[in-house]
């Protein structure tokens, strides 16, 4: 930053020159969130170029394309991010209040390109953009006094995020009905017809890849029938696939993008990392990869042996603390390629030395316009 | 290497000519294939002038010899390119950015389009608030003074 700050333009007459519109945005779309922010103020004409639906869609490709960062929820309605990875030492941390909170902010869904999902009651789901800080409070569902799960996917195609509703009868009972809502869009719930869904009854995390929403379900109340559904944004429609048996369908699995692809990973206590990729989706082929953690993973000793991990799209696995200061952040970085630890160190955007106590931590945070 | 390179003359809007070798006009999508369809030894480009078309040529002629030199794509000539890169832009007038940006994209040189559009993007990025941006590119703000209030309220925080 120290070297663009010095760096001008000697003063042209720059007022008879501009830019067709398409050649700006080549420009504008290298520009991090917070700047396109600032910029908002310059012109009308601005302001409308960087909240166009098209700009919008070529910004999130551009910073799909490039290595993702990471994003925090802590306790009392916090939020924290580290803009990219791409080196692991020059990144910083910034943490700020979620705008218009709940007393505890719980994420419902982890991020799908930096959005994430929150209940503000429990007919009410928000859906907030840290890179922006804004948000939209969807239109009420009824629950009927259903246990729900809700998920967020995203349509690649249309640049559409559509959040899903599955009701239950109670907890882990099969799905009795399912509704959907195009985020920004609808303007109630619709319902989806239920007889091409096979019963399930949904556990656990999604991920969400190149506009397909995959999680984890029992099809009987056994451990012996996880199977893993997916859901695909664009057209709505429901598929299933069996669980790979080497993960021993353990609950503890949890499903991450593993190169672009489908996977499910299972670290165990005895430090063994177990990670099937589902190569081949249409032939339900699955490769098994299981590591032994050899470098014992030794988070620091201040961490009191409470962390939590991330698994990041290149095989690398992120442990966090559970409570941390504003000022630094302290992360260790496993590869599981190279079976090698890392301990990077960033720095805050205060020397505030406030405790944050950490919800969840994603590593897929991509910069994003939504809601500006 | 043949001893005989091709050689292809350009010729801008205001009739400045260059002549090249071929190998540097292949740097350009558009006169690649421009030089394939129609193999005359001169081409006007109606788009460009002379100022900017030396410019153009001055990047493509750096770019096409380190290629070619550092055949075993040594680090060094890596480096020794972007020092290059840094130079060729640093005393250049946004007027001229512009002019290359333009150009570049219409001549499909996709390295040298990106190279000024990150020219500008950091100038951007050093600019500390809207009213800097509006004087580093010359921008005539279109609010009132309540909208501007109003906008720059609603993103206070993008500011400090």
């Amino acid at each position: 930053m120290e070297t663009q700050s010095r760096m001008k333009l000697p003063k042209g007459n720059v007022m008879s020159h501009s830019l067709p519109l398409d050649l700006t945005m080549e420009i504008l779309k290298l520009l991090p969130v917070k700047t396109l922010i600032r910029f908002l103020s310059v012109s009308k004409l601005w302001a409308s170029t960087i909240r166009s639906r098209y700009f919008m869609k070529l910004l999130l490709n551009v910073s799909l394309s490039r290595p993702k960062g990471l994003l925090f929820l802590f306790r009392h309605g916090y939020c924290g991010l580290v803009l990219s990875q791409n080196t692991h030492e020059s990144s910083s941390f910034t943490t700020f209040q979620v705008s218009c909170h709940p007393p505890q902010l719980s994420t419902v869904s982890p991020s799908v390109h930096g959005l994430i999902c929150y209940k503000q009651s429990t007919t009410r789901l928000v859906i907030y953009n840290p890179c922006t800080r804004r948000s939209i409070t969807l239109p009420e569902i009824d629950t009927r006094r259903r246990s729900n799960d809700y998920y967020l996917g995203h349509d690649p195609i249309d640049n559409d995020y559509k959040a899903l509703c599955i009701m239950s009868g109670s907890n882990h009972d099969l799905v009795k009905e399912i509704r959907v809502l195009t985020v920004g869009k609808d303007n109630s719930w619709r319902i989806i017809e239920n007889s091409i869904i096979i019963p399930h009854a949904p556990f656990g995390r999604e991920v969400c890849i190149r506009g397909v929403l995959y999680y984890q379900a029992f099809t009987r109340k056994k451990m012996s029938d996880l199977i893993i559904m997916s859901f695909d944004v664009r057209s709505e429609k429901f598929y299933s696939t069996k669980i790979p048996i080497t993960l021993l369908r353990n609950i503890g699995t949890k499903l991450i993008s593993y190169e672009g692809k489908l996977a499910a990973i299972l670290v165990t206590e005895t430090n063994v990392a177990r990670l099937c990729v589902l190569e081949d989706a249409a032939k339900e082929e699955w490769s098994t990869k299981i590591v032994v953690l050899s470098t014992r993973v030794d988070p620091p000793i201040h961490w009191g042996g409470q962390y939590y991990t991330t698994e990041t799209d290149t095989g690398e696995i992120i442990f966090a603390p559970h409570s941390l200061h504003a000022s630094v952040l302290d992360l260790v970085y496993y590869d599981i390629k190279t079976n090698s630890a890392e301990t990077v160190s960033m720095r805050g955007n205060t020397t505030d030395r406030t405790s944050y106590y950490t919800l969840s931590v994603s590593s897929n945070l991509v910069e994003n316009l939504m809601f500006l | 290497m043949e001893n005989e390179k091709k050689m292809i003359t350009l010729k801008s809007s205001d009739d400045v000519t260059f002549e090249v070798e071929e190998a540097v006009v292949l740097e350009s999508q558009f006169l690649s294939h421009l030089v394939q369809d129609c193999p005359a030894p001169e081409h006007k480009i109606k788009e460009v002038t002379g100022k900017i078309l030396s410019k153009v040529v001055e990047y493509c002629e750096k770019h096409v010899v380190v290629v070619v030199d550092g055949g075993d794509s040594s680090s060094s000539s890596g480096d020794d390119l972007k020092k290059w890169d840094d130079k060729f832009i640093k005393e250049m007038d946004l007027s001229t950015v512009y002019d290359l940006i333009a150009a570049a994209n219409y001549l499909n040189i996709q390295a040298l389009l990106d190279l000024m559009c990150q020219r500008v993007a950091d100038v951007i990025t050093a600019c500390k608030d809207h009213k800097e941006i509006r004087e580093t590119l010359g921008i005539v703000s279109d609010y009132t003074a309540e909208e501007e209030a109003e906008v720059l309220k609603e993103n206070e925080w993008a500011f400090d």
